[in-house]
C-alpha cells in the first residue's frame, strides 16, 4: 500500500514534466523561421499567397497561439507526431524503427558502466592510498578525458581492422538467415565497441563518484559499528560501506540518460548503429523539423520514464526515500 | 559496591596511542592502565578530548582503520595479549569477546539493512548460524532487551525507530554473541534524561544476568554513581586516579577530580556559581614538562611543573605529586 502510494507520487511527477516538454516543443516549432504551410509550399516550388493562406487554414495555422497549442497538445496525447516531409512517412514510425537500438545501446551503456564504476570505486576507496586505488584513479582519469569520437576510432582500428575480432559498424550481419541465438551472439558482437565507446566515460565518471562517495560512508560510525562487531574489511566494504555509497551514483545515472542520449548521436554515426541519434543528425542535416521535433518529444519521454525507473530503484536501495 | 579480587578479564597495561598530525606528534592516551573483573563496573570519565574514546578503541584494535596512529602497550582479555593476535584472531575477539557501543545511536546503525538483520549477521558471523536459527536468537535478543513486538521490529529499518529503542539495538548487537567485556562509550549522552535511566538500567540487568564486565565511557558523574563499582579519572590522555566510586566521591584526592565533583554538585543544587576549573586543557602539542594539570592547579607547588606525578597506591590510585585525601 504505502509502496503503491510511492510509485503513485512518483509518476505524478511524470505529467508535468512531459507538459514542459510539450510546451518546449511547441516553443521551439513556432520560434523557426517559415512554418508548415510556407515549407510545402516551398517544395512544391512556386505556390500562390492564395494556396498558402488555404493551407495555413487547413493546417489550423490561422487560428490564436492558444488554440493552436491545444491542437498539438491533443495530438502529442494520441502520439501523432505528424509526417515527415523529407521522408514522407509518418514520423512515429521512423521513430519507432529506430529507438530499440538505441534504448539496447543505452541500457547497455549505462547498465555496464554502473556496475563497472561502482566495482572500481568500491576497490579504490578499500585501498585508499595504495597502489590498487593510484592504477585505478590514474585510469579512471585517462577514460574520463578521452574523447569518445577518438576512442570509438581507435577502437575501431585496434578490433576491428589489426585484431579483426569485432565488427567495425551496423547492428547485425546483413543478409544472413541464423536462428535467434546466434542471431543474439551476432547483435552483441556489434554492440560491444559502440556500448565501449558511449560507456567508457561514464565508468571513469562513476568510479569516481562511488570512490568518493565510498570514502565518506567509511567515516560514518555504523561502519566502525561493523568493524566493532568483527565483520571482515572484505564485507565491511562491499556490503556495509557500499550498500550506502551506491546511492550517489545511482542519482547520478538516473540524470545522466538524458546526457548519454547526447552521446549515443555521435557513436551511433561512428559506428553506424541504426538508431534515433542518427535519425537526429539526418534530421538536423536535412532541416526536417517534424522529425526533429518528435524525436526530441519522444527521447524526453525516454528520459523521463528512465527517470521514474530510477526514482522507484531508489526507493527500494534506501529504505529512508520509501516513505 | 565491594569488587571481586578475582582474576581481571581484561588489563590494558601502559595504553599509549599518539596521531602524527602535520602539526607534530598529538599524544592522545598516554600509559593508561586499568583492570576489570567479572561482574563489575568500570567508569572511565574525564572532560570532553582527554582521549575517553581513544582508549576504548584502541583497545579493540579499531583505532588504525580509520586514522593513522601509533598505538603502544599491552591489552589483555583473559590474559591473551589482543596486540599480538592476527587480523583473523582478532575479528573473533570483536563481538565476540568484546562488545561495543557507541554514543550516537542515529549514526550507529546501518540505515539501508533492517535491524534484524544487523543483529543476526553477528550471529552468523560468529557462531555460524543459518538465517532461520540466527533470525530466531535475534528476536529473542530484541525481547532481551525491551523492544516490543520483537518478531514485527525485526524487519524494521533504523529510521523507523526512536533513539532509545536504537540504543536498544545496538545493545543487542553488541551482546548477541554474550561477549565477556561490553565497552559502553557514553551509551546515553544523546538520549533524553528518562530514556538515559532505562538504557543504564539495562546495562546493569543485562550485566548481571549475563556476568559481563562493563567498562562505561562517561562525563556524567551522576551517570557513574548509579552504576559504577570503580571509576577511573582520565585527564589529558592520562588516568590521574582511580578509586571505588563511594571512595572517590566522598574524598577525592587528585585536584582535578575534586574541581569535576564541585561542578557535577553545583549541577545538583542551583544555588551558586557554577565552579569552574579555571584554564583550559593544555593542547596535545604543547604538554606541559610537569604535571599537565599544574597550570590550572589551585595547589600547584615549584616541584609540579618538574616532572610528571607516578600513578601511587593500590586499589585507590592517584597521580598527584600533592594529593588530598579530604572531603570535597
Ligand atoms: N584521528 C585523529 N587525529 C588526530 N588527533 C585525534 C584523532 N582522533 C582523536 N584525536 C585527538 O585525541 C584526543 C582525544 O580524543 P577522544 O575522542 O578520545 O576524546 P574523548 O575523551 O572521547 O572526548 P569526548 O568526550 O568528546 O568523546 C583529542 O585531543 C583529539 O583531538
Ligand atoms: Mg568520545
Amino acid at each position: 500500500m504505502k509502496s503503491l502510494l510511492f510509485v503513485g507520487k512518483r509518476a505524478a511527477v511524470v505529467v508535468p514534466s512531459v507538459l514542459g516538454i510539450a510546451v518546449l516543443n511547441f516553443t521551439l516549432l513556432h520560434m523557426a523561421p517559415g512554418d508548415a504551410a510556407d515549407i510545402i509550399a516551398a517544395q512544391s516550388g512556386g505556390a500562390t499567397t492564395e494556396f498558402v493562406e488555404e493551407l495555413r487554414r487547413s493546417f489550423g495555422l490561422d487560428r490564436p497561439l492558444w488554440q493552436q497549442f491545444f491542437i498539438y497538445l491533443g495530438k502529442l496525447l494520441t502520439f501523432d507526431l505528424g509526417v515527415s516531409h523529407v521522408q514522407q512517412r509518418p514520423v512515429l514510425s521512423l521513430i519507432a524503427e529506430r529507438a530499440p537500438a538505441t534504448v539496447l545501446l543505452m541500457l547497455t551503456a549505462i547498465l555496464v558502466a554502473t556496475l563497472l564504476g561502482m566495482l572500481f570505486g568500491t576497490i579504490a576507496a578499500m585501498r585508499h592510498r595504495k597502489w590498487l586505488d593510484s592504477i585505478i584513479s590514474v585510469l579512471a582519469l585517462l577514460a574520463y578525458a578521452t574523447p569518445q569520437f577518438w576512442l570509438g576510432l581507435m577502437l575501431i582500428v585496434f578490433f576491428s581492422v589489426t585484431l579483426g575480432i569485432l565488427p567495425s559498424g551496423g547492428m547485425m550481419t546483413i543478409g544472413q538467415d541464423i536462428s535467434w541465438p546466434l542471431r543474439v551472439l551476432d547483435i552483441a558482437s556489434h554492440l560491444v565497441l559502440p556500448a565501449v565507446t558511449l560507456g567508457l566515460f561514464y565508468v571513469a565518471l562513476y568510479t569516481r563518484l562511488m570512490r568518493a562517495s565510498m570514502l565518506e560512508v567509511y567515516t560514518y560510525d555504523f561502519v566502525t559499528t561493523a568493524r566493532a562487531k568483527g565483520v571482515s574489511e572484505t564485507r565491511v566494504g562491499f556490503v556495509h560501506a557500499a550498500a550506502n555509497a551506491l546511492l550517489p551514483v545511482v542519482t547520478m545515472a538516473g540524470v545522466q540518460i538524458g546526457h548519454m542520449l547526447g552521446g549515443s548521436i555521435l557513436v551511433e554515426t561512428v559506428f553506424g548503429w541504426p538508431g534515433l541519434g542518427r535519425l537526429l543528425f539526418d534530421a538536423l542535416q536535412q532541416r526536417d523539423l517534424n522529425l526533429l521535433l518528435g524525436i526530441l518529444f519522444i527521447s524526453s519521454i525516454l528520459v523521463v520514464v528512465a527517470n521514474l525507473v530510477v526514482d522507484l530503484l531508489y526507493g527500494v536501495l534506501d529504505p529512508r526515500m520509501a516513505k | 559496591m565491594t569488587y571481586p579480587a578475582a582474576r581481571p578479564v581484561l588489563a590494558v597495561e601502559d595504553l599509549s596511542v599518539t596521531f602524527p598530525t602535520s602539526h607534530g606528534a598529538v599524544k592522545a592516551v598516554a600509559g593508561l592502565s586499568f583492570t576489570l573483573s567479572a561482574g563489575e563496573t568500570l567508569a572511565i570519565v574525564g572532560e570532553s578530548g582527554c582521549g575517553k574514546s581513544t582508549a576504548a578503541m584502541s583497545i579493540l584494535g579499531l583505532l588504525a582503520m580509520r586514522s593513522r596512529c601509533h598505538v603502544s602497550g599491552r591489552v589483555l582479555l583473559d590474559g591473551r595479549d589482543l596486540m599480538s593476535l592476527s587480523q583473523q584472531a582478532m575479528r573473533e575477539v570483536r563481538g565476540g569477546g568484546i562488545g561495543m557501543i557507541f554514543q550516537d545511536p542515529m549514526m550507529a546503525l546501518n540505515p539501508v539493512f533492517t535491524i534484524g538483520w544487523q543483529i543476526a549477521e553477528s550471529l552468523r558471523l560468529h557462531r555460524g548460524l543459518p538465517a532461520g536459527a540466527a533470525r530466531r536468537r535475534a528476536i529473542e535478543l530484541l525481547d532481551l532487551v525491551g523492544i516490543p513486538s520483537p518478531a514485527e521490529r525485526y524487519d524494521q529499518y533504523p529510521h523507523n525507530l526512536s533513539g532509545g529503542m536504537r540504543q536498544r539495538v545496538m545493545i543487542a548487537i553488541a551482546l548477541a554473541c554474550e561477549p565477556k567485556v561490553l565497552i559502553a562509550d557514553e551509551p546515553t549522552t544523546a538520549l533524553d534524561v528518562t530514556i538515559q535511566a532505562q538504557v543504564l538500567g539495562l546495562i546493569e540487568r543485562l550485566k548481571t544476568e549475563l556476568g559481563m564486565a562493563v567498562l562505561l565511557i562517561t562525563h556524567d558523574l551522576g551517570v557513574v554513581w548509579e552504576v559504577a563499582d570503580r571509576v577511573a579519572v582520565m585527564y589529558a590522555g592520562r588516568k590521574v586516579e582511580e578509586a571505588p566510586v563511594t571512595d572517590l566521591f566522598r574524598a577525592p584526592a587528585h585536584p582535578y577530580s575534586q574541581g569535576l565533583l564541585r561542578a557535577a554538585r553545583w549541577q545538583d543544587d542551583v544555588s551558586g556559581r557554577l565552579p569552574e576549573i579555571g584554564g583550559t586543557v593544555p593542547s596535545p602539542l604543547r604538554m606541559p614538562k610537569g604535571c599537565s594539570f599544574a597550570p590550572r592547579c589551585h595547589r600547584a607547588m615549584a616541584d609540579c611543573t618538574l616532572e610528571p606525578p607516578g600513578l601511587t597506591g593500590g586499589t585507590r590510585q592517584v597521580a598527584c605529586h600533592h594529593p588530598e585525601f579530604v572531603a570535597a
